[in-house]
């Protein structure tokens, strides 16, 4: 399956609709990076939305760069005396980049 | 042969037909052969006929197809391809009159064949037409076209202009009452014709065009088409010769499609049309509201259907369930307390972990917006919820000292401070009401403590199988169901009876820091930890998990409430640092059937 990729804020209801959802795939990632199936039905989505097209590799990049955030954030948040098994409790483990599809 | 009565010991009754709905409804019916829009069409909802159109071929569409009330057949072409030409008459006796670009064209078609017949006046796309293969009536037309021309069954005659010319309306009734509505650009006049005149009457509530009309003058649909946004339209607007109001929804909203022409408005057909690409589906619609002639629909009535001999069951059939965006939290969290027995249009959240730390802000939901109400009276999380948006509870929890045991009572308008659970801990699970509640599970350390509330104390009562924390809570004090948490990430389910827990079936994907929906016999979880963060949701029927469509954004430490046909999943966090503070509603279709009992 071909996809396509866009950024947009979600503003909440109505951004995607069930039957939308029906009609295409539709992945939301870090960064607001959403992944479109590619056809007609994804195509109104993006331009619905006014979403900005982007390449594979520009999304990635979003999305990669927002988690590797959230991995400085982990990372200095500490409290004195817990262990890393204490701090996997308290904050969940440690967000881990990923390849989109 | 033992019969049915001798089986079950009580006669079933027998009618010739299905009964039908009491309420107006649209179900789907058989694809077209050639998906295409700026089609037209005539006839009936049983006996419909559609020609033209465009297939996003190099040249407009000549294919004719005859609809039987569930699958088309292709039949002769029409001798001049076009788009955006109208349509009436009947499968037996049909007019294809006008359309693009600037066509006088007029073709009869005898049930077999297209011959051309007399030209119109003044050649235009996107005009409506109304009436039968003697006696019709077409109106407006692009460019914002105001002429009127009738039709005697050999030629057409100009008649006195509708009041507002526009293209891609919509219309309704006979040569003599007749009504036009909407239009290009977003119009919402509506005109009454009386044989030789227009009069404006009452405007539509939306602005449509590009949709498709039936039915009377005193009865008449307006159904598809495009809202000014532009987005296409998926709602039923019903004119009573005065007003116009809103009727049924669409499964799917369509702009530029075909239809049924005329009829009393009681049913009617659509097919084709743009739905984003060519469409080939139809839908059809009935309304039997107060026909006495019908039997109606019982449900859970069993009956036998004399025509097709089959013994059938009137139930409700769900569909295929999808997650959609709802409004967006005004302060994007995790890990707060939720009203797990709310509804889809109506909860509550309170607590939990914003961007900045801990907060205690409650937000209530309405369906369409989040806003803020009361906040508790301690800031914490992870925090467990049980009741509704005016009678919630919020217990457990962190604050950023120590663990708490601390349970606050939403009365609908404030919080208020009530007894402790007797072990203070957070990432509890939950379930039940404000006045009778169940909490259980959490940590640190992590538990298999089980706390029953009665309005006023907690009392501790049999433990869970499993100790565990940040797992999805679901039911009530005395039908519980628990699902997943850690550690590790966990696929055990356990359920509840009012005194013990019991282990059932596990999810197919452990998952801790999920959230759930509905009852211990019919439920949903979504999200969590998986070790990544997912967007799974799965359903559960009381004895099995079934893996369905996913959330649109995966996310962890997220919230959820409603059934499991109606949930909301709240708030969370992708990667656990952003709370970006959306919210998805999952919906599964249900529409009330005549289905068929298997024999065996």
């Amino acid at each position: 399956m071909a996809y396509k990729y866009c950024v947009k804020e979600n503003w909440g209801k109505d951004f995607f609709t069930h039957e939308e959802r029906r009609m295409f795939h539709l992945e939301g990632h870090p960064g607001n990076v959403w992944i479109v199936g590619d056809n007609n039905h994804g195509d109104a989505w993006i331009a619905k939305i006014s979403g900005t097209v982007k390449t594979k590799s520009e999304a990635q990049a979003i999305v990669t760069g927002v988690i590797e955030t959230a991995q400085g954030v982990w990372d200095n948040d500490n409290v004195d005396g817990e262990s890393s098994d204490e701090k996997i409790r308290r904050l969940g483990s440690k967000p881990a980049t990923y390849n989109i599809i | 042969m033992t019969d049915f009565k001798a089986i079950k010991g009580f006669t079933v009754q027998s009618i010739a037909t299905n009964p039908v709905p009491t309420v107006a409804a649209w179900s789907s019916g058989g694809n077209m052969n050639t998906a295409r829009s700026q089609l037209a069409g005539a006839g009936t909802q049983t006996a419909g006929i559609v020609f033209a159109g465009d297939t996003g071929g190099a040249s407009d569409s000549v294919d004719t197809e005859l609809y039987n009330g569930s699958s088309w057949t292709e039949v002769n072409n029409l001798n001049t391809g076009r788009v955006a030409l109208a349509g009436s008459g009947t499968q037996t006796a049909t007019l294809a009159i006008g359309g693009a670009p600037n066509r006088t064209n007029n073709e009869s078609f005898n049930g077999t064949s297209w011959t051309e017949v007399g030209d119109l006046n003044t050649g235009r796309p996107a005009l409506y037409a109304i009436g039968t293969t003697t006696a019709s009536l077409v109106f407006g037309g692009n460019p914002n076209k105001n002429e009127t021309e009738s039709w005697n069954g050999s030629a057409w005659t100009e008649l006195n202009n509708l009041n507002t010319g526009r293209s891609d309306l919509s219309g309704a009734g006979t040569t003599t009452a007749a009504v036009a509505y909407g239009g290009e650009g977003g119009l919402t006049n509506t005109e009454k014709w009386n044989g030789t005149s227009w009069t404006e009457v009452n405007d539509l509530p939306t602005g449509i065009f590009g949709g498709w009309g039936s039915g009377v003058q005193t009865n008449a649909l307006l159904f598809g088409g495009k809202t000014p946004a532009p987005a296409n339209s998926a709602v039923t607007y019903i004119f009573d010769g005065t007003n116009w109001t809103t009727g049924a929804t669409m499964g799917t909203a369509v702009y530029q499609p075909a239809g049924s022409v005329g009829g009393t408005g009681a049913t009617a057909l659509q097919a084709g049309g743009d739905v984003g690409s060519y469409n080939a589906g139809t839908q059809e619609y009935n309304n039997y509201a107060g026909d006495t002639t019908q039997t109606h629909q019982n449900e859970g009535q069993v009956y036998y259907n004399t025509t097709t001999n089959l013994l059938k069951l009137t139930a409700t059939v769900y569909g295929t369930g999808t997650w959609a965006s709802g409004g967006t939290l005004n302060t994007g969290r995790s890990d707060s307390a939720a009203s797990i027995n709310g509804t889809q249009d109506s909860s509550l959240i309170a607590g939990g972990a914003g961007t900045s730390g801990r907060v205690a802000i409650a937000e209530s939901y309405n369906g369409t917006s989040w806003t803020e109400v009361g906040d508790l009276n301690t800031a914490r999380s992870p925090v467990a919820g049980a009741g509704t948006a005016t009678a919630m509870l919020a217990f457990g929890g962190e604050t950023p000292s120590a663990q708490v045991a601390l349970t606050e009572i939403w009365n609908g308008s404030s919080w208020t401070e009530v007894g402790d659970l007797n072990q203070a801990r957070y990432a509890v699970g939950g379930a039940g009401t404000s006045t009778s509640a169940l909490a259980f599970g959490g940590e640190s350390p992590v538990v298999a403590l089980t706390e029953s509330w009665n309005g006023s104390s907690w009392t501790e009562v049999a433990d869970l199988n499993l100790a565990r924390s940040f797992l999805a809570g679901m039911g009530t004090q005395t039908a519980a169901l628990a699902a997943g948490g850690s550690p590790p990430n966990r696929a055990q389910t356990e359920t509840w009876n009012g005194s013990s827990w019991t282990e059932v079936a596990d999810l197919n994907t452990a998952a801790s820091r999920l959230a759930g929906a509905g009852s211990q016999t019919s439920a949903i979880v979504f999200g969590g930890f998986t070790p990544s963060v997912t967007a799974k949701t799965e359903s559960w029927n009381g004895s099995s998990w079934t893996e369905v469509n996913d959330l649109a954004a995966a996310r962890r430490n997220l919230m959820g409430t409603g059934t499991s046909t109606l949930g909301l999943a709240i708030g969370g966090t992708p990667d656990g640092s952003a709370q970006p503070g959306a919210t998805e509603e999952w919906t599964v279709p249900a529409t009330v059937s005549n289905v068929t009992v298997a024999s065996s």
